[in-house]
């Protein structure tokens, strides 16, 4: 072993930690790693994301029907006969259908609203390392997506673009502590910022901070975007709030908010590109 | 055997090794795959320890800066952050390895175990403990404990693949 700490090898391996350390120190002050590395790795593996979430998106959904299919056995026989029959062509069809439904509610979209150019995006990458949910999509700057677009879906607002490759990005969600969106109650009016809380992150719940002290939101009101900062177009759907309690300097509320999508599971997404709002 | 031929099995392997990484890099971060109750394993660290194990520390630890790179890359820390960690750590193991254990799954499992617990503790302390969360205590029994469990139960499957690799291409003398 002594001889190793004289040997080439090790003087190597001493040049490459004093590289990731300088490659470190770089990435923490410029908030981010060089881009080179980043995408080429994109490059070389967003197509095998795709084609390996595309096979797990469809297992998925097979293999969940057979956790549950002592259940099933159980409530109803005639159920389970039906199932057996239909699993193998379930499996096509939630996928298409999911997708048909993504696509129709991005078409009623953008026919609502014609100002906003809209990029449909899928899932491809989540960490396991990661407690808030954020994930990597299949579009980037290729497609016209950029840093800070808002992600969406047709149930409502499920983060932002913090990060973005030729052709893929990173979305950081609602339930990040480190996302703020300004946003309102529909009932009340009332001004707050949305974004994650470490605790409520667990529970699937995001804060909605800054409430006046004499605010009237109360359990059940809906939470909508407004344009304060103009990063998000006004009146899209956030989630619904679930209580107010004080803040704990007890100098304004803060609501609880159930978000309207499921973020944990979210599989297709809309990014707005732009917006005239 | 000649040189030339020698050179092409090295190349060969390190291919293979190469390939796997890129492979065990998609599978981690394809979503729901091998997700139970939202929690997936890190396949990246067993993968780089397996490699430490059966080629010695010094490649081990290249592969563990490179594998440790592609993490934070999917996991979005700061770029050097775990594959520094995993440069070291896979060092150590392979030294482990080398001069104390043998390198049976078992064994490699609880290093990769160790190893997990050492470096989610440390993404903890400096992602989350020290920016005064609340809440922590519970996040890190919930979240990250089964992370490491998950990733150290599912080491068997990098071991026979890296044993494999190792096992198929040997240069001869």
């Amino acid at each position: 072993m002594k001889d190793f700490f004289s040997s080439l090898k090790f003087k190597i391996l001493v040049g490459v930690l004093v590289l990731l350390a300088g490659v470190m120190t770089y990435a923490a002050a410029n908030g981010r790693l060089s881009a080179a590395p980043q995408e080429l790795l994109g490059a070389i593996a967003v197509p095998f994301q795709r084609l390996s979430s595309a096979i797990s998106g469809a297992a998925e959904g097979f293999v969940d029907k057979y956790i549950r299919i002592d259940s099933i056995i159980e409530e109803n026989e005639q159920l389970q006969r039906e199932n057996a029959e239909l699993r193998e062509q379930l499996v096509d069809y939630d996928i298409m259908k999911r997708e048909n439904e993504q696509l129709r509610e991005a078409w009623e979209m953008k026919e609502e609203y014609p100002d906003r150019q809209i990029v449909n995006a899928n899932v491809i990458g989540r960490d396991p390392l990661e407690k808030y949910y954020s994930f990597t999509i299949d579009k980037g700057e290729r497609h016209g997506v950029k840093v800070k677009d808002c992600v969406i879906t047709a149930k409502g607002v499920v983060g932002r673009v913090i990060e973005v490759g030729p052709n893929y990005a990173k979305v950081a969600t609602i339930l990040d502590p480190n996302v703020f969106i300004s946003c309102m109650t529909s009932r009340t009016g009332d001004i707050g910022l949305v974004g994650g809380d470490v605790t409520l992150s667990q529970s699937r719940q995001c804060a909605m901070t800054l409430l006046p002290r004499d605010t009237m939101a109360s359990a059940g009101d809906e939470v909508i975007t407004t344009n304060e900062g103009g990063a998000f177009p006004k009146g899209l759907a956030v989630g619904r709030v679930a209580d107010v309690l004080p803040e704990a300097s007890g100098k304004s509320m803060f609501a609880v908010v159930d978000p309207y999508e499921d973020i944990e599971s979210v599989k297709m997404v809309m990014v707005i590109t732009e917006f005239s709002e | 055997m000649d040189a030339r031929k020698r050179m092409l099995i090295q190349v060969a392997r390190h291919l293979c090794y190469a390939l796997s990484l890129l492979a065990a890099y998609v599978l981690q971060t394809t979503p729901g795959f091998l997700s139970f109750g939202g929690i997936k394993p890190v396949l990246l660290v067993p993968l780089a320890l397996c490699i430490g194990v059966f080629e010695g520390a010094f490649t081990g630890a290249l592969y563990g800066a490179a594998a440790g790179l592609m993490w934070d890359i999917a996991s979005g820390r700061t770029g050097g952050f775990f594959a520094i960690q995993l440069m070291i750590l896979c060092f150590v193991c392979a030294v482990s390895v080398t001069l104390y254990l043998r390198g049976t799954i078992l064994n490699v499992s609880l290093l990769t175990g160790g190893v997990m617990l050492l470096m989610c503790s440390a993404d903890f302390l400096f992602g989350y403990l020290l920016h005064g969360y609340s809440g922590l205590g519970r996040l890190y029994l919930t979240r990250i404990l089964p992370v490491v469990v998950f990733s150290a139960a599912v080491t068997f499957a990098p071991w026979l693949l890296t044993r494999r690799i190792a096992e198929k291409f040997v240069p001869g003398d």
